[in-house]
Order: structure tokens, then sequence, then C-alpha cells
């Protein structure tokens, strides 16, 4: 690591000569990126793991080492250029030996990431962007939710999670460790969890209990049955308690148009927030000949979002199976887990599960003696938001910009590699081996509205005592009850001054509908969007300009660029919302706000561009007066999170 | 008539095939619906949204660009809704873009102040600091680039991969802070650069010869044929003040689609003379008036002075005791008009019987090209012997792409293939070697392959081949020269049907009017030695070391060398009429454009003063001279100039 620069210095407006080293890639690199071309159908698609893959060699992507991958890869050094600068975790500069991302969004944003980056910086010496003299620690501030928000607030450093770091004594504990190059939980294996290498303290008991309201229902979860597990559930336990039944009665005694009726019938609907019909989605791949892809969609990034996370670090298999029974009755052979890049453990769990499963001729060729074949490749993204849409997803996929694709063709007619594709949640997917195996009509039961029922995991994070993932019957509770009884109700006993139901995508619900029910119509009744059900609480007490300034930074961070009114507007709603912040604001700027927004909204490709204007339209809606004084002459510049 | 669809734009009922696109639509009703990103030779990418139109039935508003008509679909642009829509993505456009209109290249035919006058509102509420970016960043020796003036409509990274294939130029980072570029450190490098000038919407794509040199309004154009190579892409020849300042295309769907290659439009002009664009040092030696030795030095004469010398040096008079034979020559560049090939080989030729007229450089074919080169779009195997097509006839290579599209192959059997992105299979064969490849290929094509001697790779390459529909086989010139790989392509050309209906085929000279003057004027082109001679005419760029007195007609500088006698100021095939066949037949108009040498004769009119001179009777008049043309006349109809 001797070349590493130092970008403090850099910033300092002292530069360092860059070293005068020659970068290649080993000969293990080299064939590893050969065997990646290899693996997929075209072979443009090994462009970005081909990328990761020299980047953890080398630590960084000197202009060199892109040429090299490109001309391994087979693409002109310009198409690898533009992938590289394209991905947030791909680096054009080196770093740190240790680079310390700390997100600062929402909900880690005003549960302590603010402070704790305050606290690194002051105990490392280095602001945002800076490297420690001795190579050993980059800081980076982050508006990126990395998908930890139940443990919030939380760092990435490497591969890693560090998670709960709420008192100063775990930011102290985490620099000691910091300042040797270590990673707190690397290398001892931790008592609560081997195979775990994500480090979080515990935290559930320094939270106050509950002062329950009401009684937790009587159910047993299906998606995530080992709760609280963090473990990977392996095959002999996941085979011991009933699984590969479904996909066993699938094989065996149904034809693909019965297993896709039978989810049709069943009314499972997207999890990943569209909420459109599976099955549906399903019997639009037309049944001609050639091949059909199943992409299931885990870059879980929508800030407040973790219940993918959570199932494939657990019920790896569960999400295996689903996939291999949605690819028999779509009539794929190869399927691919679009996982996104900072969810690393996941992604090693998963392949760690597909071996299993090849050994036990569970995947591959020949599955259970049938004539049904499936490869499964997981596929790992690099930091973009815009993966999470499905025809960006795709292009990603295909290693190219992920932009999303105009509309039609659908990818079910025309999608990866312009072959017939469904593109489907983890969750939703996680969903259909209960379906094959209790029928249609049992699902339907699960939950009080047969039209959008079965099982669901709310993404329950911000101010509660107890975030977390619950599963529950959609639309069985409301926000109060899922705070309250689930969550542990608020912390320090705040009251709640509004809920983001689905990250900070759909508008906020605030304090006085938090008795909608938590299902489709419900939600939609009070004004947003069920989502992907994930849930941020927020306390009275957060300033709702801040919060809506740093829910703009993140849209603004991840706009593709693509649209040039998502483009240029959310770069302008949030240098609006920055100058308001800083006490700069114009009586006029609320129904700028208003009017940019407007012009935003359904004037874009995909949804991305309209979430952007929700968290700027939604709070003036509901709290436009904190604006107002925000606007006030001489109000002074907003420096927390909380309301003055 | 059942793939007419009928739909009401504004008001006006159309009725357009089947798959039109809406903006396409619209203009066959004559609707305007403005446009940035879209163009009707790229795919339709609906990023900048500035088509958006309201659709009866659809609630949020739809991208012209994007949407496929539909049977009854009523469409209205002009709706309030969509005129806001319009109105937002102007501002947005304007929000970020510098508006240095008064020094900017393309003010006056730009798309983006022509759309802002017309669709846009005129005013801006940003008051934030604009984003800076490189104002002068050179892409490339031709090419530089603003990167704040740049919309992003991705116009001219979608031409460097659909059109030329080779992603030499692409989008770089994302967001706010996305633009166009290279691999770091890398320059702009593809044959078709300068197309992405023209195709740019606004100023940011600018080429270094016209930077700052003209504005539209000062600018006069002529329609008139390229003069790199034998194509015959049309062009608009841009002067100013009577030196031609930049060459554009001009599209003929049957010869260049639109498009130029860099050779030509760069690389063709004619040398500038006026003060205002070259400094002293720099200055072209272009000869400005007729000259003629006279006490050892070369001193201006009249035109009627220097005819009569150059006469009396061709008939070998007045040699006194030095005549080395009374014999004399003309050598003419291949660049020669039709016209004056006529003037040369039919009425100069009688006048000096004793004299060797021929045309310098390789202008004669052993096999003219039969077909024509559009059909190499619908050809479903293409074969390129001993030729490149993307550095010798580069337009054509841009044909051949088109046959992808269309599921064709191509298959090199060359030394040097810049087509080898898209190629099949690559044979590589030098000179020497292709006569043997030739013959293994036929062998495997006829069913030999499964002979022991036929290589792996001409087997593969053989199987690639066998398609049916038309196929196409170009051989270059000089390996044309060798009698047995000539038979042996003519061999494959037939087995692969380039000789039906459909198919091309042909062994094209390179030279602009290589093919007019091997049909005009047969013994002109063949080469014969020149021998001993006593004086020499040259007219155009002739390369000769003949020895003799001299008497050069030319455009380009002259060497101030003591056998030369006579300089005779010649126009540049851009500054004459006449006429051009190109490779596969086609009879085009040269136009006159330039006036910066006032004494230079076109070629013609050269021909007939000196016939004139020499006693004989010079071509009367255009007609006379173009009657052999007759059987081409259809052809000389050429699309009239449109608008860019």
């Amino acid at each position: 690591m001797s070349q590493l620069g130092n970008t403090a210095s850099h910033a300092a407006g002292n530069p360092v000569a860059p070293p005068s080293v020659n970068f290649t890639l080993s000969e293990p690199t080299q064939a590893a990126i050969r065997a990646e071309v290899a693996k997929f159908p075209h072979f443009r698609s090994a462009l970005l793991p081909g990328l990761k893959l020299a980047q953890r060699e080398i630590g960084w992507l000197p202009p060199e080492i892109i040429a090299e991958v490109a001309d391994l890869v087979g693409v002109s050094h310009a198409s690898a250029h533009e992938i590289v600068t394209f991905y947030s975790m791909l680096h054009q500069k080196p770093h740190g030996k240790l680079l310390v991302e700390v997100c600062v969004q929402m909900p880690c944003g005003f549960c302590g990431g603010e402070r704790l980056l305050q606290q690194l910086e002051k105990a490392l010496e280095i602001k945002d962007g800076e490297t420690t003299k001795d190579g050993m620690v980059t800081l980076h501030r982050t508006p990126e939710c990395m998908g930890g928000c139940h443990r919030a607030p939380m760092v990435k450093i490497g591969d890693r999670f560090v998670e709960n770091l709420r008192t100063p004594a775990d930011v102290d504990d985490l620099v000691r460790h910091l300042k040797q190059g270590k990673v707190p939980g690397e290398g001892a294996p931790g008592e609560r969890d081997s195979l775990n290498h994500d480090y979080h303290p515990p935290a559930e008991a320094r939270t106050i209990a509950p002062s329950a309201v009401g009684k937790k229902l009587d159910y047993k979860p299906i998606l995530l049955p080992r709760q609280p597990r963090t473990t990977r559930v392996t095959l002999d336990e996941y085979r011991a308690s009933g699984g590969y039944a479904a996909l066993t009665k699938a094989l065996q005694t149904m034809q693909p148009a019965d297993v896709t009726q039978v989810v049709k019938d069943s009314n499972l609907r997207g999890r990943g927030g569209a909420a459109f019909s599976a099955g549906m989605k399903w019997g639009f791949v037309p049944k001609g000949p050639g091949p059909k892809y199943l992409v299931v969609n885990a870059d879980e990034s929508e800030p407040g979002t973790f219940k993918d996370r959570e199932i494939m670090e657990v019920e790896s298999h569960l999400l295996l199976e689903g996939m291999a029974i949605a690819s028999f009755a779509i009539g794929c052979n190869e399927a691919f887990l679009y996982i996104r890049g900072e969810y690393v453990e996941a992604g090693r769990r998963m392949q760690a599960a597909i071996v299993e499963a090849e050994q036990a001729g569970l995947l591959g060729k020949s599955i259970l003696g049938t004539r049904f074949d499936l490869r499964i490749h997981v596929f790992s993204g690099a930091g973009a938001y815009i993966c999470g849409e499905e025809t960006a997803l795709l292009e990603s996929l295909e290693g190219k910009r992920p932009m999303p694709r105009s509309r039609p063709p659908f990818p079910a007619v025309s999608g990866l590699y312009a072959r017939p594709t469904v593109v489907n949640n983890v969750e939703t997917i996680a969903n259909v081996p209960c379906i094959i195996s209790n029928g249609a009509a049992w699902y339907k039961a699960i939950g009080p509205n047969e039209r959008s029922a079965g099982p669901k995991i709310y993404c329950l994070g911000g101010w509660v005592n107890r975030p977390g993932n619950y599963e529950l019957p959609l639309g069985a509770v409301s926000f109060r009850e899922l705070i309250e009884i689930y969550g542990g109700g608020m912390r320090d006993g705040a009251k709640v001054k509004g809920v983001l139901p689905a990250g900070i995508s759909a508008p906020i619900v605030p304090a006085d509908k938090l008795d909608a029910k938590l299902d489709y119509e419900g939600v939609a009744a009070a004004g947003s969007m069920l989502g992907s059900a994930s849930l941020i609480v927020i306390p009275e007490g957060v300033n709702i300009v801040r919060a809506a300034t740093r829910m703009l930074e993140f849209f603004r961070h991840e706009s593709c660029g693509k649209c040039t009114p998502c483009r240029e507007g959310v770069m302008w709603l949030h240098k609006v919302l920055l100058r308001i912040e800083a006490g700069l604001g114009d009586a006029k700027d609320i129904d700028l706000l208003l009017s940019l927004s407007g012009q935003i909204s359904g004037k874009v490709l995909c949804a991305l561009g309209d979430f952007a204007t929700s968290p700027v339209v939604a709070t003036i809606k509901h709290f436009r007066s904190e604006y107002e004084s925000a606007l006030k002459d001489q109000a002074g510049a907003i420096d927390d999170w909380t309301t003055r | 008539m059942s793939d007419l669809v009928h739909l009401t734009i504004n008001g006006h009922k159309v009725s357009v095939q089947k798959g039109t696109l809406l903006v396409e639509a619209a203009r066959q009703a004559s609707v305007e619906i403005p446009v940035f990103c879209y163009h009707p030779k790229l795919k339709p990418v609906g990023a900048c949204r500035m088509c958006l139109v309201e659709i009866d039935k659809i609630p949020r508003l739809q991208t012209a660009c994007t949407t496929p008509v539909a049977e009854g679909m009523v469409c209205n642009s002009a709706a309030p809704n969509a005129i806001a829509g319009q109105n937002a993505v102007i501002e947005m456009l304007l929000a970020n873009h510098p508006l240095d209109c008064p020094i900017c290249d393309k003010g006056g035919e730009c798309p983006l102040q022509d759309n802002t006058f017309r669709f846009g509102l005129g005013t801006s509420r940003m008051q934030e600091a604009k984003r800076h970016k490189d104002k002068a960043f050179e892409l490339s020796s031709k090419i530089v680039l603003d990167k704040e003036r740049c919309i992003m409509c991705y116009r001219c990274t979608r031409f460097q991969t659909e059109i030329a294939g080779d992603s030499a130029l692409v989008a770089l980072e994302r967001g706010e802070d996305s633009e166009i570029g290279t691999a770091d450190g890398e320059a702009f490098d593809s044959p078709f650069s300068g197309n992405t000038i023209e195709l740019c919407p606004v100023g940011a794509l600018t080429s270094r010869f016209y930077r700052f040199r003209a504005r539209p309004w000062d600018i006069s154009k002529t329609p008139s044929v390229c003069a790199g190579c034998s194509v015959g892409c049309n062009v608009a020849l841009h002067a100013r003040d009577g030196a031609i300042l930049r060459v554009l295309s001009r599209d003929n769907p049957a010869i260049d689609d639109g498009w130029l290659c860099d050779k030509g439009r760069f690389e063709t002009l004619p040398p500038l003379t006026h003060p205002a664009h070259v400094s002293g040092s720099t200055a072209s030696k272009r000869p400005m008036e007729p000259m003629l030795r006279r006490d050892g030095a070369l001193v201006p004469a009249t035109w009627n002075d220097a005819i009569a010398r150059a006469v009396e040096l061709l008939r070998g008079e007045s040699l006194g005791g030095k005549s080395l034979g009374g014999r004399a020559a003309i050598l003419a560049a291949p660049t020669l008009t039709n016209e004056a090939v006529v003037a040369l080989d039919r009425h100069l030729r009688p006048l000096l019987p004793q004299s060797t007229i021929a045309c310098a450089g390789d202008v004669h074919t052993p096999w003219l090209l039969q077909g024509k080169i559009s059909e190499l779009a619908r050809c479903t195997k293409i074969v390129n012997v001993g030729l490149d097509p993307w550095s010798e006839l580069p337009v054509l290579a841009l044909w051949q792409r088109k046959a992808l599209e269309r599921g064709g192959v191509i298959v090199a059997v060359s030394e040097r293939n810049g087509l080898w992105r898209d190629t099949a299979a690559w044979l590589r064969a030098d000179a020497k070697q292709l006569a043997a490849t030739l013959r293994e290929l036929l062998q495997a094509l006829a069913g030999g392959s499964a002979s022991e001697s036929t290589s792996a790779p001409v087997a593969a390459a053989a199987r690639k081949l066998q398609h049916d529909g038309p196929g196409a086989l170009l051989l270059g010139v000089a390996a044309a020269r060798d009698a047995s790989v000539l038979e042996l392509a003519r061999q494959l050309a037939t087995r692969l049907g380039s000789n039906g209906t459909g198919g091309v085929c042909g062994a094209p000279a390179l030279a602009p009017n290589a093919r007019g003057i091997q049909e005009q004027a047969p013994g002109l082109a063949k080469q014969s030695a020149l021998g001993a001679i006593d004086a020499l005419l040259t007219l155009g760029p002739v390369e000769t070391t003949s020895p003799g007195r001299r008497i050069v007609a030319t455009w380009t500088s002259v060497p101030d060398t003591p056998d030369i006698e006579v300089v005779l100021p010649l126009a540049h095939p851009y500054e004459q009429t006449g006429t051009w066949t190109n490779l596969d037949g086609h009879v085009q108009k040269l136009g006159r454009s330039g006036f910066s040498v006032r004494q230079a004769l076109p070629d013609h009119v050269l021909l007939a003063h000196l016939c004139r001179a020499l006693g004989g009777e010079p071509p009367i008049d255009a007609s006379a001279v173009r009657s052999p043309l007759d059987a081409h006349r259809g052809s000389l109809v050429r699309p009239p100039m449109t608008p860019a």
C-alpha cells in the first residue's frame, strides 16, 4: 500500500507528486477476469465484475488498469471509463488503507450519524474526504444509505459494516481500532455470530423497555421465521424445516403454466414498491424458443430499507428456492441475482448457498432428476441507487451505464440482452415457495385484504426503541401499532412528527394519520405510498428543512443524469434548500421549490425523478410553517437536525 | 394500405406508416415538435424530454420521440400542459448553460437558441451560481469540447456507438457531473469523429479548424461532392469571403446517408490564401496568377502569354538544340472532371499526336463496381479482400455496418481491418497470401471444408458465409492487379451471389473521379511510361520526377525549381463546376465555391483554352461535353439542399 497518495495534502493545495508506479494486474486477477468473461451470455457483462476484481487487487483504478480490464473484456477503453466514472464504489483516486464511509442520510443522519462524523473527524484529525497522515484512514461522508438503518448510526469500512454506533464510547472503540488499522470485529470471530462479518454491539440491551399499548398478533413469520437470528441458515437446516419441498412439488407435479397460474391467483404483488401482480408479470413472457431470463432485484438502495439484506443473509435458500420455481415457471435456465455493491456479506452468503444447492442437485443440471436446468449468477453492483430501477439494472448487468430505458418494449418482451426477462424483487420471490406449497387460497387468507395479501416485511427505522424488520400480514397493523407494539415505542418518549412510509421516496405521513393501515390502499388514503414498506419514523424536534435538504442531497447524488429535469432540477432544488438552510432564503423560495418540483415530476423517464420531488412537496404541504420561519429575516443558518 | 395508421396531431389528421414515431408523424403533419436528443438516423433515447406532448387517455406527458403512433391516437403538442412541460425543459436546460451565444460558433444555427425562442419562456429563476466546467477541452487534434455548453443529449456518443461502432466517445460521470469524453489521457480517435460536430445541437463540440472563423450569416453554402475518395459523399461547402472554411454533409441516402469521414471533412479543403486566415509564415505558395520563367525567374504573366508559352513547349518549338525528340506529355490528377476528360481525350489528344496523355495515380481498375453501395445495407454476407474500407473508403465501412443491423456478417481477408469489432471472421493475409487464402476459402465454401488442408479459421469463416440472400465482395484495387487474385475473387463473388440482384462486387479504384475517367477515356486511365520527353504538362497535384520542361497547372504550392517554365493557377475541385462519377456510377455535379484565387481556371476551361491555342476546336458547351454521360443523366438529379 506504499503507493497510496495522501488525499489530505491534495485537498490542502499541496499536491504530492503521484507515485511513479506502473500498475499491472497479477496473473490470478487476469485469470479471474477472463473467467468472468466466459461466465456470462454476453462478454460485456464481465466489465463491472472485472473492474471490481481489479480494484480489489490494486485498491483503486488508475487509468492503465482501467485500460487493461477493457482489453481483457474486449471493449474500448472509453467504454470502461464510462462505467468506472458512474459508480460511486469504483475509485479513480487512491484512498487510505481503511475507507470509512459515514452515512448521514435519513434515518442515520438524525439518529447520530452527523455527530458520529464530527467525532471521527476530531479523533482522527482529518476532515471529510481526507486521509490520515499515516495513510491509514480515509473519511468519507456519504448521503447514500447503506442499508444498516435498523442499527443506526453506522459506517461502512471497506467490505464491512460497523453498526449501532450510538454512544460516544462506541465511537471511541471504533477510533481505537482504526488507529491500529483494524476494523472492529475483524479477525476474532464474534461470539454472537461467527458467520456475520458485520459488527454490531448489542443495542437492544440499552434501549428502554417499551410501554406496550397493545398485543402482538398471533402470527408465525413465513419469510423470516428464525428472527432474531443473524447467521445464514444452512441447506441442512433449511431442508429440515421443510425447505425445497415447494420446488420438488413444482418440478415433479406441476406444469410451468400451472405455477404461473397459482402465483397469479394468490394475488402476490411485487414487494419492490410498484406492487404489480407477480403472476401477471410472469404471464407476459412470450412462450417461443430462445433464452429467457429471471433477474432478481436485490439493489436495495432506498434509504431506510434493509429487508432484502436480512432475507439474503439469513434465509438464502428461501430466495434460491423461489428463484428456481420462478425460473421454472417462465422457462428460464439462467437467472441473475443483482445485489447492491455495498451488501458484500449478503453476496458471499448467497454464493455459498448456491454452491450448497448445486452440490445437492437443487440447482445446476437436471434439477431433482428432471429436465430442468438452472444456473444462478450473483452479480454485484457498485454503488448506484438508479440500479434499483429495473431497466437501469438490466443495463448495468449488460455492462452499460445504468440509465433507465424508455418503455415499451417492457422487459418481459425485451429485457436482458434484448430477451424476454422477468425482474422481481427479493421479497417477492421469497414469497413464492409458500404459495406453491400451500396454494393460492391459503395465501390470500393471510391478512385482512385478499386483493393484496400475504406476508410483508416492514422495515422499521428511525427514532423507535426497537428498529428492525417485522414480518406481518399485509395490512394487519397501522403505523401506530407497528411503532408502539413492535417498535417498542419512541425513543426517549418522543412524539412522532411524521413517518416516511417508503424510504425517502414517498410523501411524509404526518402524525395525525398514524392510524392508517399499512397496506397499499391504507397508505394511499393517508396521502402517500406503501412502496417497499420502509418506515422512517421522524420524531418531533427534527428540523424538516434539514431533513428535506438531506433527502434532496441523496437524489442529487443518485440522479443518473439522463433526463434533463431530474439532472438539472434536482440539483437546483437542493441548491435552493441549501440556501434556505444557510439562512439566505427569500420569501419566493417556497413557491420556487413547488414550481420546480412540478417541472420535474411527471416529465422524466423513470419514477426516481418523481420520487425526488416528494420530500420537498410533502414537507412543504405538512410543515410549511417551518419553512416560513427559516425564511424569516435573520432567521440564521440551520446548523443541526433540531428545530428552533 | 393496411400498414397505415391514422391519428390526429394538433387537430391535423394524418396517416403514416405503422411503427412511425410520433415526432416524425408530426413532421408529416407540418407540426413542429421541438427536439434535442432525437435524430432521425439515431435510435431514440428519450433523454432531453424536450418533445413532451399530451396524448389523449394518457395522464402523463409523453415524449414524442419514443412513442410510436397508434390508430386513433389524438396528440396535442400545443396543449397548455405540454407547453408548460416544454417551457420547463428549456428552463432546466438553460439553468446551467453559460449563455455565451455572442462568442459561440453555433450562435445563429443553434437548436438550443431556436427552441428557446419558440418553446421557452425567455426568463430564468436561477439565482444560484452556475456549474463551471472546462470551456475549451481538446478532445482531439480536430475537435474541441465546451463542457459547459453541453446539454447531454447523447447524440455524439450514440453516433460513435451505433453508426461508427467504435465507442470512441462516451458519457462520463453521472447526474449533474455528467459529461462526454474519452478514457483518461486518450484522444477522441475515430475516422468519423467530425460527424459529432454536426450532430451537436449546441456549441459544445466544435471544429478546431472552423472555431471562431465565421458566423452562420457570413457563410455562403454551395452543394458539391467530397474530393476525398471515390465514394463521392455529398457535401455542402461553407465559405466566408471566398474562403472555404468547412465542409458539412449533405444527406444523400443513396451514397453517404448523411455521414462524412474526417479525411473528407477536414483534409480536402483548398489551401487558404487570404491574409485574414493565414499568417505570413504559413501562407500557401499556391499560384495566384499565371507565371512564366523569364531570365531565370518565375514572373507574373497574362493568361494569353502563359498559354502561348505552354503551347510552344508542348509542340516542342523554341527548344533550340536542346530537344530530346520533340515529344511532350500530359499527366492529369485523378480529380479531373468528366468534362475535362472529354476535352483532354477527344479534343486535345488529336492535336498532339506524338504525346503521351495519361492520368496519374490509381485510376484504372480491372473490375468496375457492380451494384449500388446502398445495397450493402441489405447484404447478408460481405467479404472485403485486400481492402480496408474503414481507412480507404470510410463511408463504405458505415454502409457495411448497416448490414449488421439486419443480421448480416462481414468477413475480412486482408492485412488491415478497421472493422475488426464487427467482422465475424478476419483471415489475415498480406498481398502474397491473398490468392492462397481465397483458394482455401472457395474450397471450404464448395463443401470441401472436411478436407484436412482447410485451416480452422477458414472453415469458421466459410460457415459464417452460409447465408441466403444477396452478398457483396469488395476487392482492393491494388490486389486486383494480381490476375490470379482477381480471378479467385470473381469466383468468390459468384459463389456469394454478389453478381445477382441486390449484390455488390468489384474492385473500386480510390481516386475521386477514377470511374469517370475510366468510363470516358479508358486510354487515359491506363498507366504508361513517359520515356524521354521534352515537356510535361501536369494538371492538378501530380507527383512526377520526369525530365524536361514543366508546365504546372495546380492549386497546390509550386516549388521553385528551374525545370518549371510555366505555372498556371488551376481551380480546386471545390472551386469549379463539372461532374464526377463515383465508384458505383453515380454522376454528380460539383459546385463552385470560394473565389480567393480569382485567376484560377476550372480544368475543362483551361483545356479548352489549350485546344484553341493549339489550333483545334474546343468543346463548345457543357451539354456537348456531357453528351457521353447521357446514359447516367438520371443520376444527375440530386436532392435539393435542405436546411440542417
